[in-house]
């Protein structure tokens, strides 16, 4: 292992980061000294963001004094697998930093989930208003029923400080809205940059850096078995990547404001950027928009429909090539969308909808079909965001939903999930496999869109499943031991895993918040995040005992 | 630029690491879909397998727009095939590998013409000019030619004698002569293997035992040798151990100069091809590694002991043996790169590795436009390159000494050719665009200056 390679490659990715966090320092300046109190009554960020801007700085400077006199040729696979994982865990410590300083959450767990949340696109939030006495300005409890027929419940305490009139004890704004808006931009923004990857974003930026540890790295983030080679080099595939993702978010920020010419820049900003990153995380008066605009709610699902689709293909479709639709993968995931979405369009049609004031209504085709196609993309693309309270849906509604968190999107896209090229392998293997018990002799090549699939891809993708199921398993368990009850623990463990952002019991339905959960659930919940978008192997690999041993 | 590969062995590889890292977009393409897992895993490249109709993905690699086609399988008749079809297919420069050197020299019928080769390349004959350079040219061990023999490069050990301390500015070394590169050992201890590289600027001096290589004129070179009070006797016989093609090569470029040649191989029917391929040689039916037969052969008494046998460790060993016996000079062909280094330690003076003869070769031909000529030096650590100045150079018109601040520090001009006349730079001359400059540099700034010049 060479320290001082590893050392420089992250002080480097700390000076680029850097940057990233004067985005919302600039935010947090503009609105501490140019808009009036009163229009931006929440409490400033500038401090936090300076804070964290130095920090980051700092860390690269230190970095940078022990990688003295690297030059990137010792820099090989060991080294590049190490620096990947590091710089998603610190980033994810800088990423919080904010949230803590600014004193929007003053839980230092909490800020990590916060930012680690965001960064791996699972989009999951723990901010929550507080519930706040307003004689007493005491901070109650929360108490809220997962399960009325088991009576299930959660306790807790919110964490957002309302912001209440000093003259007529009202509550302004609570939730997300009292959160400063550097903040709130500075979740987006590290959400839309885990979207496509933070470290392929950085071998897009700087130089060729090591001897095809690139390549290695950008494979590592592009999520899926394949990635459609796009240009020889990895730097140009990085490139070309973000100059794809750039191009969508734009033109969806300007689609979403031609649509609706009142919505603000920031608004279309947050959504969009939650939507192509099929990360989810939307503050709550943005949500409200999204919930009473259909219009918005069709853009929407269009872009996390882009979002989920390899972004190999959108570049080819947009070079004209539109005859490279005619992908088995992109096929099947139509096929996916189309069977799963009328599952739950036809188990909605009828049923009550219940408003969030309590007012029921039934719910006819049209609209069943809008928020159940919305709903299950949302989920299958590991977006997960909620649209309005699935948790009172039929049952077999919400398990074709919980089932296509485990499909997930198509692989080299922003989404999570196992990935649809990988069960059709599964799938391909396992029907080879049961027809060669009965036909023994026969030989087949085993192709994949006319490719010759390897062996170990094969074996890659099965130990790839075996790992993903264990994992969930393993962390619903650990979940159940810290007081979840089964429902809630199996479904927070398959979003986390996923990347999806949304469970039952507290975390789906009206709250939507994993705030209920006790702090070391949070700790974990954190690093099953990271796993589940490096795809396991990159964060596994640092487990095992050879990769440490030195000869 | 995006170039197409055919073929997944050792030496594409080789070729394809390094065009990557120069930032070429590099498409390999293999038949064997084991040979590309492994190159894919280890290179920056794109692999591709090849069906059984290669013009298929020689057409759809169209749609990148590829600059050139290397065709560097095996296979001969395949390399041909290939560069034919593209040429049909309007790629614009396509180079094809010969095992055999027929094709190259042939003058009455235009092969190039023929099978649509641009470029011929026989590793072969590559090797055995690389060797032939190194010992047969009178005065210049190591030698490199750049404008067209005008310029020579030398690389010398400086004697242990040697005691001045004057800065390389004032030191009174013969007219027209350049110090372009010196490798110094960290301790004197140290071997050189991991002596350090300088790029000598003006306050730099010489001191005893660097390995120093010198740009200049070759009768300025020729001074070298009193300057340093070095004795120099030039190679008269020379001792093969191998029969191969680089062997084949090498005999009959030294023999054409006059030189004594033994050639030592194992195979008697080879032997007996040899015999009758060059009457003058001596051909001895051994093995090249048989230490008995070495001494009683008198092996030592020949100057240079040359390993060009297929199988690196016979070279390898049948050098160390030659030099212990007292050939004054040791040369081994070796197929894997990067070997010098370690090699020197078992008494190997010099490797000529097909590899890099042939990825300099090839780099030439893809950088026709701006770089006339490239050599690397020590494992790819330098580069000597000739460079064509162009019209909007933002350095014409600027002398030397100003232009540190749009050069890097690790780079150095050598020579200047203007209209036919060549000048040894030093800081008070001016470029001019449509000179030929002959640098050194660090490969790393390779791209730069392509930008620069």
């Amino acid at each position: 292992m060479n320290k001082r390679e590893v050392c420089k490659f992250i002080s480097n990715y700390f000076f680029i980061f850097a940057c990233f966090i004067c985005l919302p320092l600039f935010i947090a300046i503009y609105h501490h000294t140019f808009v009036p109190r009163h229009l931006h009554p929440q409490p400033h960020s500038t401090f936090a963001f300076s804070v964290t801007l130095l920090f980051c700085l700092g860390l690269g400077f230190i970095f940078r004094y022990f990688g003295k006199g690297a030059d990137g040729r010792k820099f090989f696979r060991r080294e590049g697998f190490l620096s990947l994982s590091l710089i998603w865990f610190l980033s994810g410590i800088i990423g919080g930093m904010p949230f803590l300083l600014s004193g929007t959450l003053t839980n230092p767990i909490e800020a990590y989930f916060e930012a680690m949340s965001a960064i791996t696109t699972t989009g999951s939030s723990v901010m929550y208003p507080k519930n706040i006495d307003l004689n007493t300005l005491e901070n109650k409890p929360i108490h809220i029923t997962a399960s009325k027929k088991l009576n299930i419940k959660y306790t807790f305490y919110g964490n957002i400080n309302p912001i209440i009139d000093n003259e007529s004890k009202m509550v302004l704004y609570a939730g997300t809205d009292a959160v400063s808006r550097a903040i709130l931009f500075w979740k987006s923004l590290l959400q839309w940059l885990g979207g496509m990857g933070i470290v392929i974003l950085f071998i897009a930026i700087l130089p060729a850096y090591g001897l095809g540890g690139n390549k290695l790295l950008v494979q590592a983030e592009l999520p899926g078995p394949s990635s459609k080679d796009l240009a020889p080099r990895a730097r140009d595939i990085a490139v070309l990547l973000w100059k794809v993702y750039c191009m969508i978010t734009l033109t969806g920020i300007g689609l979403l404001m031609l649509t609706d010419p009142e919505i603000s820049l920031w608004d279309a900003i947050y959504i969009i950027s939650a939507f192509v990153s099929t990360s989810g995380f939307i503050p709550y008066r943005q949500s409200l928009y999204i919930f009473n605009n259909p219009a918005a709610q069709w853009l929407c699902m269009l872009f996390m429909f882009i979002g989920s689709v390899n972004f190999a293909l959108i570049f080819q479709v947009i070079k004209g090539k539109l005859y490279r639709l005619f992908d088995a993968e992109f096929l099947l995931y139509l096929l996916t969308l189309l069977i799963g979405s009328s599952c739950i369009i036809l188990s909605l049609v009828g049923t009550e909808e219940i408003f969030l004031v309590g007012v029921a209504e039934k719910l006819n085709f049209v609209k069943a079909f809008r928020i159940g196609l919305f709903q299950y993309l949302s989920s299958q693309s590991t977006t997960g965001y909620i649209l309005l309270d699935y948790d009172q849906w039929p049952h077999f509604a919400q398990a074709v939903l919980i089932t296509s968190m485990y499909i997930g999107a198509m692989s080299c896209s922003s989404g999570g999930g196992i990935k649809i090229m990988r069960y059709y392998i599964l799938f391909k293997t396992a029907f080879y496999r049961t027809e060669s018990i009965f036909k023994p002799e026969e030989v087949r090549s085993f192709k994949i869109s006319k490719q010759p699939i390897n062996p170990i891809i094969k074996e890659t993708t099965l130990s790839f499943f075996f790992i993903a199921i264990t994992c969930a398993l393993v962390s619903t368990l650990i979940y159940i031991a810290d007081g979840l009850d089964f429902q809630t623990a199996f479904s927070v463990a398959s979003s986390m895993i996923n990347n999806v952002g949304v469970a039952y019991g507290p975390a789906g339905g009206p709250t939507q918040t994993f705030t209920f959960l006790p702090n070391f659930s949070k700790l974990i919940s954190t690093f099953w995040m990271v796993l589940g978008r490096l795809e396991f192997y990159m964060v596994l690999i640092l487990l095992t005992k050879t990769f440490w041993r030195e000869a | 630029m995006h170039i197409v590969i055919f073929g997944a062995n050792r030496l594409s590889a080789h070729i394809a690491s390094i065009l990557s890292e120069e930032s070429h977009g590099i498409y390999l393409i293999d038949s064997e879909p084991s040979k590309l897992d492994k190159v894919s895993s280890e290179l920056d490249v794109s692999t591709m397998l090849d069906s059984k109709n290669s013009w298929e993905i020689l057409d759809q690699l169209k749609e990148v727009k590829p600059d050139a086609l290397l065709a560097l399988t095996d296979n001969e008749e395949k390399n041909l095939t290939l560069c034919k079809i593209a040429k049909q297919l309007n790629y614009p420069l396509t180079v094809a590998l010969l095992q055999n050197e027929s094709y190259t020299h042939a003058s009455k019928i235009n092969f190039n013409e023929i099978f649509s080769v641009d470029h011929f390349i026989c590793p072969s004959l590559l090797t055995a000019q690389e060797i032939f350079k190194y010992i047969a040219i009178p005065r210049s061990s190591g030698a490199e030619h750049f404008a067209h023999g005008a310029i020579h490069i030398h690389k010398m050990r400086i004697p242990p004698s040697w005691n001045n301390n004057t800065s390389l500015d004032s030191l009174p070394v013969p007219e027209g002569l350049k110090v372009a590169l010196i490798r110094r050992k960290s301790s004197p201890n140290d071997s050189y293997a991991d002596a350090n590289l300088i790029f000598p600027h003006g306050s730099d001096v010489l001191l005893a035992d660097d390995e120093v290589t010198f740009i200049g004129m070759p009768h300025a070179i020729d001074q070298l040798f009193d300057y340093f009070k070095v004795s120099f006797q030039p190679i008269q016989s020379v001792v093969l151990i191998g029969g191969s093609l680089i062997a084949i090569n090498i005999a009959r470029l030294l023999i054409k100069k006059g030189l004594r040649i033994t050639i030592i191989e194992k195979d008697l029917k080879t032997c007996e091809s040899l015999a009758s391929m060059f009457p003058t040689a001596t051909v001895l039916n051994e093995d090249g590694c048989n230490m008995r037969f070495m001494q009683m052969g008198q092996i030592g008494k020949n100057d240079a002991i040359i390993g060009c046998s297929s199988h690196d460790e016979v070279n390898i060993l049948a050098c160390s043996i030659g030099k212990n016996l007292g050939c004054k000079l040791s040369i081994a062909t070796i197929s894997e790169s990067g070997l010098g280094n370690t090699l020197e330690q078992v008494h190997v003076d010099y490797c000529a590795s097909p590899h890099e003869a042939m990825t300099n070769r090839i780099l030439s031909i893809l950088q026709r436009q701006k770089v006339v000529a490239v050599t690397s030096l020590y494992e790819n650590r330098a580069k000597i390159l000739e460079l064509k100045i162009s019209k909007d150079s933002p350095l014409v018109g600027i002398p030397i000494v100003e232009l540190k601040n749009y050069l890097p520090k690790d780079f150095l001009i050598a020579a200047i050719q203007n209209r036919g006349r060549i000048i040894i730079a030093d800081n008070t001359k001016v470029l001019c665009s449509g000179d030929t400059v002959i640098v050194v540099t660090h490969p790393k700034h390779y791209n730069d200056l392509q930008r620069l010049f």
